[in-house]
């Protein structure tokens, strides 16, 4: 779902409602099975006919200019200061409060973007929503504070017709006046809301204005608690029911994104297209099963390795042996094949010997170990001690520190074996000279790094390249001389 | 790509050599990457009678990467998900464990051991798993069923 969905106006697609498991979808994006519990006791909700218990508010924008919001119960009322609204013309209310809350910076970004679709009632109930969860998790004293509108110093002006403008941003500009007050103002095309905030707090939290360049700043410490207060806070009896006393996590049941969001309808669903737009697709927080189960997928996809051992460093690599095929490697049947591409070797044929004496086409072997320090045959690794301890810190992606069980084998022993190796593939453009024969000193390894860098690169394409560039820094660091971006050889699958 | 290579070599392999119980076609004859295999339940076994369609996706990596399996028949298994995905935990298909000598052709002959002795320590639908341990003559009743129902 992207989310141009997000930002449709509801009203005109219809919603189901599943009886089964009171879920709730969008027609034409589900049908009418419920997308959940697959149920086909489901119902299209209509306007003078919805099967819910708590009836969201009609899809309709309240015709009378307050809002259908102004006046119902909210739960924090108590922790409102002078929350008014004013119609400030044709279609355009404004409300505003005032807050104060200990809270001073991190939630500029968070505002920006906010559409004020629903006039005012929604900058309010967004501003409710906010100052209720700053004001639950900082637990303070509210201070009442008498709002000049726009014509606060600093503030950031827009253009405004009485429409607004088409693309209806709100526009955030913190004003920090005096002892920590920030003021901050929305405007969207058909709303207006001030917030008032007075920060107690000295020291490092300062208001955070999002349209300017700052030093950075460290975010405070509870912004979870924040989060969570925030949740709990719409979650439960909310001015329309919604949640209807589950508590927590309440849009959890709608799926995510977009406009598959059964609230995006209700005085609410701007908020949550928001936060679903912060938080959802491609982000690490979550509010519902399915959405928790692709998160996991993904990053079990991404860390798939698990406890196997990363991918052996490039000089490793290159400081493997080669020799040619001999009669006494052929099977049974006369032939003998590379097991990685099943191509069949001949005698003669070069091959790239492992410490284990498993060998395979330099190519395909080298491939196998850019990712995963083992023998495909028997996953014993190839990366020597000395390699990785003689350097500084190991990092977490590099490879483990296999113990060699021929300590004989280690790079460097093998000073004849390489001169008559043979291209293998074929796709190997420039042959590499006596000179840049393998060895494992990472001194030497400058000169060859541009001449491998350079056939690597004709000849291998960019298949792991994300992962390759991931490792890179880590193993550049730690293999001095090895240069070269994560684009370096090795990694490159055929 | 030396993939796309060792793919073709395979596949004739698995044609002329099917594993026991299977066949193999590609689902396009144009990609390499998808192949329909379709195995017989194993004799002894409560899936036996039935034809199960096995979808083997090839990653481009392969065989430097894991293929994936999915059950397009359903089956009433302990360690095949029961939904449409039809997955099939096999640890010689998990990322660490897969090596790229395996070859399709033995995967296939792997889904069939396991098809013939399910792993219920190793289950992905652990209902079915506990029904296979604890009460295993229902589970061979349902399986059969099953085998009736989805695999005829």
């Amino acid at each position: 779902m992207d989310r141009t969905n997000q930002q449709q106006p509801p009203r005109q697609r219809d919603m189901v409602y599943c009886h089964q498991c009171e879920n709730e979808w969008y027609r034409d994006e589900h049908g009418l099975t419920c997308p959940e519990c697959q149920s086909d006791f489901t119902e299209i909700i209509e306007a003078e006919h919805d099967p819910r218990d708590d009836h969201l508010p009609d899809l309709e924008p309240p015709d009378h200019d307050r809002g259908e919001y102004y006046g119902t119960p909210d739960p924090d009322e108590g922790d409102i200061d002078g929350l008014r609204w004013q119609q400030t013309g044709p279609g355009q209310v404004r409300g505003t409060f005032n807050r104060t809350y200990q809270f001073g910076g991190g939630q500029g970004d968070q505002q920006q973007g906010q559409q004020g679709q629903q006039g005012g009632g929604l900058g309010g109930i967004f501003g409710g929503m906010l100052g209720s969860l700053v004001q639950g998790a900082m637990n303070n004293v509210a201070q009442r504070q008498q709002q000049p509108g726009q014509a606060q110093p600093g503030q950031e002006q827009r253009p405004q017709s009485p429409e607004g403008g088409p693309g209806g941003r709100a526009a955030s500009a913190p004003d920090t006046a005096r002892a920590g007050t920030t003021v901050r103002h929305y405007h969207g095309p058909l709303g207006h809301m001030t917030i008032a905030t007075s920060s107690n707090v000295g020291g490092n939290l300062h208001p955070r204005d999002a349209n300017a360049p700052q030093p950075f700043q460290v975010q405070p410490n509870y912004i979870d608690q924040i989060m969570q207060q925030m949740v709990m806070n719409i979650g439960p009896g909310g001015p329309h029911g919604m949640g209807g006393g589950q508590g927590g996590l309440v849009f959890a049941d709608g799926g995510m994104g977009g406009g598959q969001n059964p609230f995006a309808a209700g005085p609410f669903g701007n908020v949550f297209s928001m936060l679903n737009g912060m938080t959802g697709m491609g982000g690490d927080a979550v509010f519902s099963q399915e959405e928790m189960d692709r998160v996991i997928t993904r990053m079990m996809e991404e860390n798939q390795t698990g406890h196997a051992p990363g991918p052996a460093s490039e000089a490793a690599i290159r400081a493997l042996p080669t020799r040619p095929i001999e009669a006494k490697d052929l099977a049974d049947n006369g032939k003998a094949e590379c097991t990685i591409c099943m191509d069949e070797v001949l005698i003669g044929n070069s091959v790239t010997v492992l410490p284990c004496s498993h060998w395979f086409h330099d190519d395909c072997i080298t491939a196998w170990l850019s990712e995963h320090d083992t023998c495909p045959h028997c996953r014993q690794g190839i990366m020597p001690k000395d390699e990785t301890s003689s350097n500084s810190a190991r990092q977490p992606s590099q490879a483990p520190l296999n113990d060699m069980s021929n300590p004989a084998q280690v790079p460097g022993s093998f000073p004849g074996a390489a001169p008559d190796r043979q291209e293998t593939s074929g796709s190997r453009q420039q042959p590499e000279s006596p000179s840049l024969h393998r060895r494992a000193s990472s001194t030497s390894s400058a000169g060859r790094q541009a001449s491998s860098g350079g056939r690597q690169g004709s000849s291998r394409g960019g298949m792991f390249k994300g992962m390759r560039d991931a490792f890179g820094g880590s193993r550049n660091n730690n293999n001095n001389g090895e240069g070269g971006s994560g684009g370096g050889p090795g990694a490159a699958g055929s | 790509m030396a993939g796309n290579k060792r793919i073709m070599k395979e596949l004739a392999e698995v044609r002329t050599n099917p594993p026991p119980g299977c066949t193999v076609t590609l689902a396009d004859e144009n990609d390499m990457g998808t192949w329909d295999a379709v195995m017989d339940g194993p004799p002894d076994s409560p899936y036996t009678g039935g034809h199960y369609k096995i979808q083997i996706t090839l990653p481009k990596e392969y065989p430097f990467k894991p293929p994936q399996l999915s059950f397009k028949t359903k089956i009433y298994h302990p360690n095949v998900s029961n939904d449409d995905r039809g997955a099939m935990c096999l640890g010689m298909l998990r990322p660490d464990e897969w090596k790229p000598p395996n070859k399709i052709a033995d995967v296939l002959r792997l889904v069939r051991s396991v098809l013939a002795a399910p792993q219920p320590d190793d289950a992905v639908e652990q209902g079915i798993a506990d029904q296979f341990k604890n009460d295993r003559k229902s589970f061979d009743k349902v399986a059969k069923e099953w085998v009736g129902r989805y695999a005829k």
